[in-house]
C-alpha cells in the first residue's frame, strides 16, 4: 500500500461512474484512431487514383536553345539538336533512388514524326504497362494494344485519318492494326498515335532511346522535391521538372482528408479532456473531507495533487490502451463498410500506438491538473468543520 | 511544551468581523490532559484548530517545545502534523473504502514508498490498544459509531505523537460510548500522552489535569479536574 492505493480504491468504490467515464473516453479514442487510420487509407487511395490522371515529374534531356529576337521582334526559340535519353539508364536510375517506393509509374516516351497514308502524324512510342498506370482516364473505344503490331489512335487524328477499331495502318514499312481509339481528352493525346516504344525505336532506328520520361510519384509521405533531388543525383545532365499544378492539386485533395481527420480528432480529444476535468471537479467536491483529513494527517499539497492526478492518469491510460486497440480493429470494419478495404496495407504501428497512448495519458493528466490543484488549496479546517 | 500567547482569530462574513478568539493564552505541559469547555460558539473548537495548526491565528504566537509554530511554512507544518500532532474529530472521517487497519495505515501512505511490515505491525498494535483487536479487516460501515471513533484514535496514535487534539470526540456518540472514548483518552494520557480535548460535556472535566473555559472568545481557567489551578 502507498499513496496510489487511495485513488485506486476510490475508483473501485465508484465503479459504475468510473466505468462510464472509461467507456466514454475509450469510445472517443477509438473513434479518433479509426478516423485517422481510415483517412490515411482514403488519402493514399485518393493519391493513387489521382496519379492515374497523369505524371507529376517530367525527365527531359538538357537541350541547347537559341532565343531568336532582333530589335524587339521575337521569333521564339530554336533547338539546335534533339537529344535523347537512354531508356534503360533513366529507368534504372529512377528505380534505384532511396524513395523508389514512392514511384508508382515510369512511362518513357519516344516521339517521332511519321506519315500515315501520306499524311504527317506524330507517333508516340510508349511502354503500355507503365503508360496505362497514368492514363486510366482514357476512354477507349476498343482495347489497349496487346502486342507490338497494334496501336491506339487519338480521337482527333483517328477522325481525320478515318481510323477506327480494327483499321489497318502502315507506318514506316510496317503494318499495324488499330486496337482502339481514345475518346477525346482535349489534350495533345487527341492528335497523336500511340504504339509500342520498342517497335517505334526499331522503325526510327533509335534503339534504347527516348525523348523524355513521365514519372508518377506519390507525394503525401514526403515532399516531391526530395524525389526530384534523388532522381537528379542519379541522372546528372538531365532536366527534371515537376508538374506543379498536378502536385498541388493532388496534395490539396489528400491534405484536405488529412486535415479533416485531424480536426475531428482534436474535437474528440478536447471533449474527452473536458469530461475528465468535470469528473475530477466532482470528485474533488465530494471528497473535501477526505482531503481535509489527509492534510491534517500531514499529507503535503503535492501528495494530495498526486492522489487526484493519478485517478485521471489511470482512466486516461486505460482508455488509451483499450481505445487504440479497439480503434485498430474498428478501422478495418469501417473500411469494409465503406468498401475501400481493397489493397489496404495498414499494419499495427507500435510507435504510433505508444505515441497515442502517451498523448492520451498526458491529456487526461493535464485535464485533471486544475481540479487537483484546487484540491490542494482546500484548508483542513475548512473541510473538516463539524456539521 | 505547548504555549499559546495572546492568540487572536477573527472570521469575516459579508465584511462583518466576528472576533472568535480574543487574546487567548494557554500553557500546556508534558503529560497534561486539558479539557476545554464552553458552549457552542464560544471559540473552543477554533482554539483547538489554531493550536493544532489547522488554522493560522491572526495574532499572537504558539510555541511547541520552544519553537514558534505560527511562523512555520507548509513543509514544517506537514512534518509537525505527521510526527508530533494528532487530531481526532467529532466525526471519525475514516475512508469508507479502506478497512480498519488500512485506515490506521493512512498516515504512512503519503508517498510512493510502500507501507512496511513494521508499520503494519504498529497499526495492528494501535488497534489492539483501542480495543479493536480482531476487527482490523472490517470496513467502517461494518463497525459501530464508537468503534469507528476508536479506529480514528488508533490512526492518531500509530505515529506515536506527542500531543493529541480531540475536538468533541464524543459529539456523535451516545453517552455510554462517549464515556468509553474519554476513558480511552484518559488511559493514553496516563501512559504519558498529552491530550487536549474540546467538549461541551462538563462531566468530563473530572478526568482532566487542567480545565479551561471559553466564553465569547475569552478564556478563563476553571476549577475542577484532577489538578486544579
Amino acid at each position: 500500500m502507498n499513496i496510489f492505493t487511495l485513488p485506486i480504491r476510490n475508483l473501485k468504490r465508484k465503479l459504475p461512474r468510473t466505468l462510464i467515464m472509461l467507456v466514454v473516453f475509450t469510445i472517443g479514442i477509438l473513434s479518433m484512431v479509426a478516423i485517422n487510420r481510415v483517412s490515411r487509407v482514403v488519402g493514399d487511395g485518393l493519391e493513387k487514383k489521382l496519379n492515374q490522371f497523369g505524371a507529376n515529374i517530367l525527365v527531359y534531356p538538357v537541350t541547347d536553345n537559341l532565343h531568336l529576337s532582333y530589335g524587339g521582334f521575337e521569333l521564339g526559340s530554336l533547338s539546335y539538336e534533339v537529344r535523347y535519353l537512354s531508356e534503360s539508364k533513366v529507368e534504372g536510375a529512377i528505380r534505384n533512388i532511396e524513395l523508389s517506393k514512392n514511384i508508382s509509374a515510369i512511362a518513357p516516351k519516344l516521339v517521332a514524326p511519321e506519315k500515315v497514308g501520306g499524311t504527317p502524324v506524330m507517333v508516340v512510342g510508349v511502354n503500355w504497362g507503365e503508360e496505362m498506370k497514368i492514363k486510366e482516364h482514357w476512354m477507349l473505344h476498343g482495347a489497349v494494344p496487346d502486342g507490338p503490331s497494334s496501336l491506339l489512335a487519338g480521337g482527333s487524328i483517328a477522325e481525320s485519318l478515318g481510323l477506327k477499331h480494327g483499321s489497318s495502318v502502315t507506318i514506316g514499312k510496317s503494318k499495324f492494326s488499330v486496337s482502339g481509339v481514345i475518346g477525346k481528352t482535349g489534350s495533345e493525346d487527341d492528335n497523336v498515335i500511340f504504339m509500342d516504344i520498342h517497335q517505334l525505336q526499331r522503325i526510327t532506328d533509335k534503339k534504347g532511346l527516348v525523348n523524355f520520361v513521365e514519372v508518377s510519384a506519390l507525394c503525401s509521405a514526403c515532399p516531391i522535391e526530395d524525389i526530384v533531388k534523388q532522381i537528379s543525383g542519379g541522372l546528372p545532365g538531365v532536366d527534371i521538372r515537376t508538374v506543379q499544378s498536378q502536385v498541388m492539386q493532388r496534395m490539396s485533395a489528400v491534405g484536405f482528408v488529412t486535415r479533416l481527420a485531424g480536426a475531428v480528432s482534436l474535437v474528440i480529444i478536447f471533449t474527452a479532456s473536458f469530461m475528465i476535468a468535470l469528473f475530477m471537479i466532482a470528485s474533488v467536491n465530494e471528497r473535501k473531507r477526505e482531503i481535509g483529513v489527509l492534510r491534517s494527517l500531514g499529507y503535503s499539497r503535492l501528495s494530495v495533487f498526486t492522489v487526484f492526478c493519478f485517478e485521471a492518469l489511470m482512466i486516461g491510460s486505460a482508455a488509451g490502451l483499450i481505445g487504440y486497440v479497439s480503434g485498430y480493429f474498428a478501422s478495418f470494419k469501417a473500411l469494409e463498410i465503406l468498401k475501400i478495404a481493397e489493397d489496404t496495407k495498414l499494419g499495427f504501428a507500435p510507435a504510433q500506438f505508444l505515441l497515442t497512448f502517451l498523448i492520451v495519458t498526458a491529456v487526461s493528466m493535464a485535464a485533471s491538473a486544475l481540479p487537483a490543484w484546487k484540491a490542494t488549496r482546500i484548508e483542513p479546517s475548512e473541510a473538516l468543520v463539524a456539521l | 511544551m505547548l504555549v499559546a500567547r495572546k492568540i487572536r482569530k477573527s472570521f469575516y462574513s459579508d465584511g462583518v468581523e466576528n472576533r472568535v478568539l480574543k487574546d487567548v493564552s494557554l500553557s500546556i505541559g508534558d503529560g497534561d490532559f486539558v479539557c476545554v469547555l464552553g458552549r457552542s460558539g464560544s471559540g473552543k473548537s477554533t482554539l483547538l484548530n489554531v493550536m493544532s495548526t489547522l488554522l493560522r491565528p491572526d495574532g499572537g504566537s504558539i510555541s511547541f517545545n520552544g519553537r514558534d509554530i505560527t511562523r512555520f511554512g507548509e513543509r514544517d507544518l506537514g512534518t509537525l502534523r505527521r510526527r508530533d500532532f494528532a487530531i481526532i474529530f467529532q466525526h471519525h472521517h475514516l475512508m469508507p473504502y479502506l478497512t480498519a487497519v488500512e485506515n490506521v495505515l493512512v498516515p504512512f501512505m503519503g508517498s510512493i514508498k510502500r507501507v512496511t511490515r513494521e508499520q503494519t505491525r504498529r497499526a495492528l498494535s494501535s488497534l489492539e490498544k483501542v480495543g479493536l483487536g480482531g476487527k482490523e479487516n472490517r470496513l467502517p460501515g461494518q463497525l459501530s459509531g464508537g468503534e469507528q471513533q476508536r479506529v480514528s484514535i488508533a490512526r492518531a496514535l500509530v505515529k506515536s505523537p506527542s500531543v493529541i487534539f480531540a475536538d468533541e470526540p464524543t459529539g456523535n456518540l451516545d453517552r455510554k460510548t462517549g464515556d468509553g472514548i474519554v476513558d480511552l483518552l484518559k488511559s493514553l494520557n496516563d501512559e504519558g500522552l498529552t491530550v487536549i480535548m474540546v467538549t461541551h460535556e462538563t462531566s468530563y472535566k473530572a478526568r482532566a489535569t487542567k480545565v479551561v473555559e471559553m466564553t465569547d472568545g475569552v478564556m478563563r481557567e476553571s476549577s475542577g479536574g484532577r489538578a486544579t489551578l
